[in-house]
């Protein structure tokens, strides 16, 4: 699998994510207007239906009256003799469902004949309008009102038709009124529904001046009929923006202040408009589940592109670990190999040295044994012409004689000074506490033994003692105090000393001498092997051992330092670590 | 090797100037005892440890350490190994003052240990010295 770094993913992640977003809500709000539009559509087909079938009933009802009184029944003699034509005309109005009663005007206005006795009738209506129908010679409608005779369903609708005469001008006979009852027929058509629908709703309404009057019973408020109206300036009112002439659908809230979803017409031929309407809940109501559907969708999706996100993630965290494991085993097993390797190395060296340390010895043992043994010849055998030739031999060439002996007795020292500074180097050492007093003692005791006439005095501190290797310190010591011996052999009170100072971690150890001393800005070449800063005629010596002093107190740790002033006192001191001893 | 007498000191010595000075050393000294010479370690084991015992044995034996063939060190061993020569006072006189020669020479059992000075005199004082000490002073259960 490939692998992202983790931006590159967040990135991806996001791009996909911001895309079903811009999909889901693109896909939804083109459902939505989808659905809109199939939901309006209805709507408005309902709100079409609804009005022609107004217009229509009002149609039907202009020509029930116009029927009745264009009727032959209705004649001349029958306003003098009314009951029989009165009665037909009942018979014939019954037919019609919306019929309430009718009433025979004769032409000055005053009642002839009515289908009920005379004070079940809306007086005052019927006195306006009967009036208007003799004077304009054609139907008139008084549109709905409340009748107050009627206690319960008390709203009515009357029609005046004029009863004409033929002829080219025709004479008013008289005028014939039919109450009708929207009981009956008008709001049943309008209320119907075409759907079944829990919140649907068809209204009628009819503007007076700035108020919008419903005309009919409403579904969710009873007694509303005629009693109930709403401002015009009631933007968000469906019935308000009808009655100005509007008949798109759209949303609003109704009477109730519920949010719902209307259209409107006004129905031709009258004053009234429908207002066709539902709960805008029930209205969005199908659509809720298929934007559900859409939501759960696209959040799904998104869910499955973090989820991929994440199995990347973590497939990238594994395979980032599993390449640091990787990594690290890697790396071990190359550290290991170099561990290894140095070690192969170390194992290597550590032989190599020991066979060169072996080499070495032999080497010293070689040279301690074979370059010895010429130059005893050399001096045996001078030696040997000296004694058997000597008559042979003038004073010069007895002279060369003993300068060959001398050659070889001081190669011979050589060798001896030169083995045992390659001996210090790589003789093993063992520590311990080391009376060096005593040695001294012994030491400068070895000195007047060997050299009886020498008026040197030693003065050694007693109780010193140092820690480190006695074979070692020995020659250390063998090699300052046999200088200061040597050194001071030729001053008029030879006297040499050995003391020693503690400071802390370290001991320093001294050993002095009154003897020539030496020139301090030499004092760098004192302790190189075959550095000699006199004569070997003034004071004999292979130069070497102060290059062996240095070399093994470098073994222990410590330093060596010399101070003189030619004439004065020359100091050799040398520091030890106090031991644990 | 020719025949020797009683008394005389074997001198085991490859080098040849080594061996004339020693030589002329012990006659320069008052030991007149006759000295025979092994050249190496196995002429040395040869004169010593001869089948039927053809030579008596010498009074002592001067050692060198590093010869060819048998060094000193392996001549002293069989010295000591063998019945007949177990209690011969065996003096290594070598030119090497190595510790580790010391310390083996003493450990294989020899009487002595004496290095060669270079300056014949002070040679000729340990030959005389040694001479002195093993022929005169010491008492040997071979005589």
């Amino acid at each position: 699998m490939a692998r992202l770094k983790r931006v590159q993913l967040i990135i991806l992640l996001s791009v996909v994510v911001a895309g079903l977003i811009v999909a889901g809500a693109f896909y939804y709000t083109s459902q939505l207007a989808g659905f809109v539009e199939s939901q309006e559509g209805e709507l408005n087909i309902i709100a079409d239906l609804k009005t022609e079938q107004i217009a229509q009933w009002y149609q039907n009802q202009i020509h029930f009256v116009n029927h009745i009184s264009e009727s032959s029944v209705l004649l001349q003699k029958d306003f003098e003799q009314p009951g029989e034509a009165v009665d037909l005309m009942i018979e014939h109005a019954n037919l019609f469902r919306g019929f309430d009663g009718v009433c025979l005007y004769d032409r000055s206005g005053g009642l002839i004949a009515s289908s009920r006795e005379r004070r079940a009738w809306p007086q005052e209506v019927l006195k306006a309008i009967v009036p208007k129908a003799i004077e304009r010679r054609e139907i008139q409608f008084s549109d709905l009102f409340v009748d107050d005779t009627r206690p319960k369903e008390p709203i009515r609708m009357v029609f005046a038709a004029p009863i004409l005469t033929e002829g080219i001008i025709p004479d008013v006979l008289g005028v014939v009124a039919v109450v009708i009852d929207p009981y009956k027929e008008l709001y049943p058509l309008i209320q119907t529904w075409p759907l079944p629908s829990d919140s649907a709703e068809i209204l009628m309404v009819r503007r007076e001046g700035d108020e919008i009057v419903f005309l009919n019973e409403l579904r969710h408020q009873k007694d509303t009929a005629l009693k109930l109206t709403r401002s015009v300036q009631q933007k968000n009112l469906p019935a308000a923006w009808v009655v100005q002439g509007e008949t798109k659908v759209g949303q609003g809230v109704d009477y109730r202040g519920i949010p719902v979803v209307a259209t409107g017409r006004p129905v031709p031929g009258t004053s009234w408009f429908i207002v066709v309407k539902t709960d805008a809940e029930e209205f969005f109501q199908p659509f809720r589940k298929s934007a559900t559907r859409i939501i759960t969708i696209f959040s799904l999706l998104i869910l499955l592109a973090g989820g991929i996100a994440f199995i990347f993630h973590m497939n990238n965290q594994a395979y980032a670990r599993k390449e640091e494991m990787a990594k690290a085993r890697a790396l071990n097993e190359e550290l290991e190999r170099r561990i290894h390797e140095r070690t192969m190395q170390l194992e290597k060296a550590v032989i190599d040295l020991k066979a060169s340390n072996k080499n070495l010895e032999a080497f010293s043992y070689s040279v301690s044994h074979d370059l010895r043994a010429p130059l005893r010849g050399i001096d045996g055998f001078s030696q040997a012409l000296l004694e058997d030739y000597k008559d042979a031999l003038d004073e010069q060439g007895q002279e060369y004689l003993n300068r060959l002996r001398a050659a070889a007795q001081r190669m011979a020292e050589l060798i001896d000074d030169l083995l045992q500074l390659s001996r210090v180097s790589l003789s093993p050492m063992n520590f311990e506490k080391v009376d060096l007093s005593k040695m001294a003692a012994e030491i400068a005791a070895e000195m007047m033994k060997a050299d009886p006439e020498a008026e040197a005095v030693a003065e050694i501190e007693p109780d010193i003692t140092g820690f480190g290797d006695a074979r070692l310190l020995r020659i250390v010591l063998v090699n300052l105090i046999s200088n200061a011996w040597k050194f001071s052999g030729k001053s008029p009170n030879p006297r040499i000393g050995f003391s020693a100072a503690s400071d802390g971690e370290t001991q320093t150890f001294t050993v002095r001498d009154n003897g020539v001393g030496f020139d301090e800005k030499y004092v760098d070449k004192l302790f190189q092997p075959f550095q000699r800063l006199h004569s070997s005629k003034d004071f004999p010596g292979t130069g070497i051992g102060l290059a062996t002093v240095d070399r093994i107190i470098r073994r222990h740790g410590g330093t060596v330092r010399a101070q003189s002033s030619p004439g004065g006192e020359t100091r050799f001191s040398f520091t030890l670590k106090k031991g644990d001893a | 090797m020719r025949e020797v007498r009683k008394d005389a000191i074997l001198l085991v010595e490859d080098n040849a100037d080594d061996e004339l000075l020693t030589i002329r050393a012990l006659k320069k000294t008052k030991i007149a005892n006759e000295i025979v010479v092994a050249h190496d370690g196995e002429e040395a084991l040869e004169y010593l440890l001869a089948e039927g015992g053809g030579n008596d044995l010498p009074v002592m034996v001067l050692l060198d350490l590093k010869m060819p063939k048998l060094s000193g060190l392996e001549v002293l061993r069989e010295i000591r190994l063998n019945a007949r020569t177990r209690s011969l006072p065996v003096v290594v006189f070598t030119s090497s003052n190595e510790e580790k020669d010391v310390v083996e020479s003493y450990s294989l059992g020899v009487n002595s240990y004496v290095r060669k000075p270079v300056d014949f005199s002070q040679f000729l004082e340990a030959v005389e010295r040694i001479g002195l000490y093993w022929m005169v002073l010491n008492e040997s259960p071979n005589r």
